[in-house]
């Protein structure tokens, strides 16, 4: 049953300070080519299953942040959610060492 | 007067802080109530999402609902428009009571602007099997006993007294609990867990998560199974339990009257017991990279 077209609004108003959603670097692209770049140097470390799932493991980080970011408002303050992203970018962050490590 | 923009100016320099300015934001809100009849063996399910879920028991024999959404934004037309794109739904058959809420655009719509989000209140009879997702928000139970299943991704998750079989899949959504009381088993990615009075047999399998379990008198079994994680058990006295511990590439941190017999004991791998008795709760405990605590 879809019933939420009944009306009944009902309308309030709030105080609060806006400040812009934060800006978290979205380097994805960036780190991407740079991996690129090195597994061209040397492809047989990247193509290790050990590599791979380092890769895919990086792929569901960046699409978990991206879900998140899709979530900040600037009508809220994002406490949790910016909680969230600071323990992605520092998985992330992690990760991507570990991954560059293994290709020198 | 320019006396006064001086001493403006020079508050400013020194780095006085200045009040920001605050914005009026207009809040649209829409209020939908629910008492729906229940029978025993029917199951409530919510598939939620950006909620606030808060449900508990109650003595009557009825699902009780009451759904806010709550829309912000400082264009009162634009709250309005996006909340309404937010829908509700609540359906019926023999063994279950579903409830959805989802954002519905039309073609080419845009998504909203503004924070919209929906808050439930539910009370539930008791031995009402609850199952409930929640994508992004918070889910708080208190008081239920009954069956629970919960799925939850970067959403919240807090319990306080419960009892009953609990299933917990978690993703992104630390669990704190005070008070649980049946068969619980856990799932954690990337979750933080905290469990405070445990009765009852807990297996919790968890990857990158740091794990606080205290207050454990009553357990009768603990069985973690765990990756690249922090592990931090009070056991009170631990002569009152069996350990098994297998940990590769872990630190192991005991109190120093806590002997383990190490089967191995090298730099990659630990594989321990402590008083094998089988009359004694059993703590089972596995870690691939990390740490294990065990505190007295």
């Amino acid at each position: 049953t879809l019933n939420s077209k009944n009306k009944n609004f009902n309308y309030t108003e709030e105080w609060m300070v806006i400040t812009e959603v934060p800006q978290w670097e979205e380097d994805e692209l960036e780190v991407a080519e740079v991996l690129n770049l090195i597994c061209n140097e040397n492809p047989r470390a990247c193509k290790s299953p050990e590599f791979i799932h380092m890769n895919d493991e990086l792929l569901y980080l960046d699409q978990s942040k991206q879900a998140i970011l899709n979530q900040l408002s600037k009508y809220d303050k994002n406490i949790e959610l910016e909680k969230m992203l600071m323990k992605i970018e520092l998985q992330r962050t992690s990760l991507i060492k570990e991954m560059i490590a293994k290709t020198l | 007067m320019s006396k006064i923009l001086i001493i403006i100016f020079a508050i400013q320099l020194l780095g006085f802080e200045v009040t920001h300015a605050q914005t009026k934001i207009q809040v649209v809100s829409q209020k939908i109530s629910k008492i729906i009849d229940w029978e025993p063996g029917v199951t409530l399910q919510l598939k939620a999402e950006r909620a606030e879920i808060y449900c508990t028991n109650h003595l009557s024999q009825t699902i009780d609902i009451e759904v806010i959404i709550v829309a912000k934004h400082e264009d009162k037309s634009i709250a309005e428009a996006d909340l309404k794109k937010m829908k509700w739904m609540v359906d019926k058959t023999n063994k279950k009571i579903f409830l959805r809420n989802y954002i519905e655009l039309a073609r080419n719509e845009a998504k909203p602007e503004s924070d919209i989000k929906t808050i439930y209140h539910i009370k539930v009879p008791l031995n009402c099997a609850v199952d409930i997702s929640n994508y992004f928000g918070l889910l708080e139970l208190e008081n239920i006993k009954s069956k629970i299943n919960i799925n939850s991704e970067f959403s919240k998750i807090k319990l306080t007294d419960i009892n009953g079989e609990l299933s917990i899949k978690t993703t992104f959504g630390d669990i704190s609990s005070r008070g649980i009381n049946g068969d619980i088993h856990i799932e954690s990615n990337r979750s933080d867990i905290d469990l405070k009075y445990i009765t009852g047999i807990l297996d919790l399998h968890a990857i990158l998560a740091e794990i606080n379990i205290n207050a454990i008198e009553m357990v009768s079994k603990i069985n973690i199974d765990a990756e690249k994680s922090k592990v931090k058990i009070n056991t009170g006295d631990f002569n009152r339990y069996s350990f098994q511990f297998e940990l590769h590439k872990t630190d192991l941190i005991t109190p120093d009257r806590l002997k383990p017999e190490f089967t191995v004991n090298d730099d990659e791998l630990i594989v321990a017991s402590f008083k094998k008795a089988k009359e004694l709760p059993k703590i089972e405990i596995k870690i691939n990279t990390g740490t294990l605590t065990i505190e007295q």
